[in-house]
């Protein structure tokens, strides 16, 4: 089991909010990275919530800046809307990438990124939201706009294609630090046949308990933030309760 | 300060095998061909990408009896391991054929969840690695290198029960000439540049 800190940046900063809205700034994005690679964290993401010009400079030279110091992989994504895009990051020295935006509206990018950087290195991140008692759908543009597309489908389209990985987030939990969607997560865990990294809410380490066990990482943004807890204590808690865990 | 020549395989992840060699101490120097390489030397090759463009890639830039008849040592990461092999099942190409065996998909050996991304505890049986044994390492691969003669294999992990190759050699439970892991050190937090530390210092002839 990997335990992920997961990082919004906006330009040099770490930002964060509530179901991926209302963004506070918390401190400088290298700083807080270097602290939880200090602190055991097995990977980090970065996501860049804001994707302008200006933006994705500043996510490039944050990468560069974070693999002088940190050596465990590091995960890059947002913007990502063709080659071009994913070759900057791979240049730059990212070990993997995920799209959302991008693939909703050009499913092919995923093959295009499949061939030319194998599908291990390709994951794709799902913005999940609840639109009826059973059904969630696939959402965009920070879980702003709804693809209209189930995340069931889409998550099986985009593994057909040839995908190598699921970031899935629960947009309707994100932030809140109230547990876990299971429902949304039973679902998915079903029957995704790649690594499936989960998002959205942790709160407390009981939040840890009884999850399906096809999950391959946990990603965890306010807590870590906020300082509620660290990336050694959900470690310790993972290893106590039988998962095998790196510490 | 000590020089490390990696041989650039135009795939990426050549920065942080530079970082994690920097942090050692070491100078790195990237090189496109073995032409200024001086006999014995020891060169990295790293490697994310696809079997057949890195070989492609790789026969166009070297001349591949030079690692023979210069005595060359090779330490391979990732693709960069798999290179070693005879052939691969991706792209059905042929390898360096360093090390007698194939490139197998893990699909192919019955693994369900790939690619295997993630930490995985490793087991090695050369002595010189047993500090390492039952440390966690970081993977992501969807093939693996299965040599022909399993003395050839260093390390393994052990993956929905099933015991897939990870370190490998041309000696025989030892490291020889040629030597390749499928995790990556570069990304194995601290253990993972310890480990890179050892690996360089049995390879490099000056130790």
């Amino acid at each position: 089991m990997r335990i992920i800190a997961r990082l919004d940046i906006k330009n040099e900063f770490l930002i964060k909010g509530i179901n991926l809205e209302g963004l506070r700034k918390i401190g400088l994005a290298n700083e807080i990275a270097n602290d939880y690679y200090n602190q055991g964290i097995d990977e980090i993401i970065y996501i860049d919530s804001v994707a302008s010009l200006y933006s994705r400079d500043a996510l490039l030279e944050l990468l560069k800046n974070s693999l002088k110091n940190i050596f465990v992989p590091i995960t890059v994504g947002g913007g990502i809307n063709n080659l071009s895009d994913a070759k900057s990051y791979f240049d730059n020295g990212a070990d993997k990438i995920f799209v959302n935006t991008g693939a909703i509206q050009n499913p092919k990018l995923i093959d295009k990124l499949v061939n030319t950087y194998g599908s291990a290195n390709i994951c794709l991140s799902v913005e999940a939201k609840k639109i009826s008692p059973e059904a969630y759908n696939a959402f965009y543009s920070s879980g702003r706009d709804d693809s209209g597309i189930r995340v069931k489908n889409w998550i099986k389209e985009a593994q057909d294609r040839g995908v190598g990985e699921i970031f899935l987030t629960s947009v309707d939990n994100d932030g809140l630090q109230s547990g876990f969607n299971k429902d949304l997560i039973n679902q998915v865990a079903d029957y995704v046949k790649v690594p499936l990294i989960v998002s959205g809410g942790y709160g407390q380490l009981e939040d840890l308990n009884s999850l399906h066990n096809n999950i391959s990482g946990i990603a965890i943004g306010s807590s870590f933030h906020y300082k509620k807890t660290t990336p050694l204590e959900v470690k310790k808690y993972m290893k106590n309760i039988g998962y095998s865990v790196r510490l | 300060m000590k020089i490390i020549k990696i041989l650039n395989t135009n795939l990426s992840n050549s920065y942080s095998i530079s970082f994690a060699l920097e942090r050692l101490g070491y100078r790195v120097e990237f090189i496109n061909d073995f032409q200024n390489v001086n006999n014995s030397e020891l060169i990295i090759i790293p490697g994310v990408g696809h079997f057949q463009k890195a070989i492609d890639n790789l026969s166009l830039a070297i001349n591949i009896s030079d690692i023979k008849k210069k005595n060359l040592k090779i330490f391979g990461i990732c693709l960069g391991m798999q290179l070693l092999m005879s052939k691969s099942e991706e792209g059905g190409v042929n390898g360096l054929n360093l090390i007698e065996g194939d490139v197998e998909s893990l699909v192919k050996n019955k693994i369900y969840t790939v690619p295997n991304i993630g930490w995985k505890q490793v087991k090695f049986n050369d002595k010189r690695l047993s500090k390492f044994n039952d440390e966690y390492f970081y993977f992501v691969h969807s093939f693996a290198a299965f040599p022909k003669n399993i003395k050839n294999v260093l390390g393994e992990i052990v993956l929905e029960n099933i015991t897939i190759p990870v370190a490998i050699s041309e000696e025989h439970h030892e490291i020889g000439n040629y030597f390749g892991c499928q995790f990556h050190p570069e990304k194995s937090g601290e253990i993972g540049l310890s480990f890179l530390e050892t690996i360089l210092s049995i390879m490099s002839i000056d130790e």
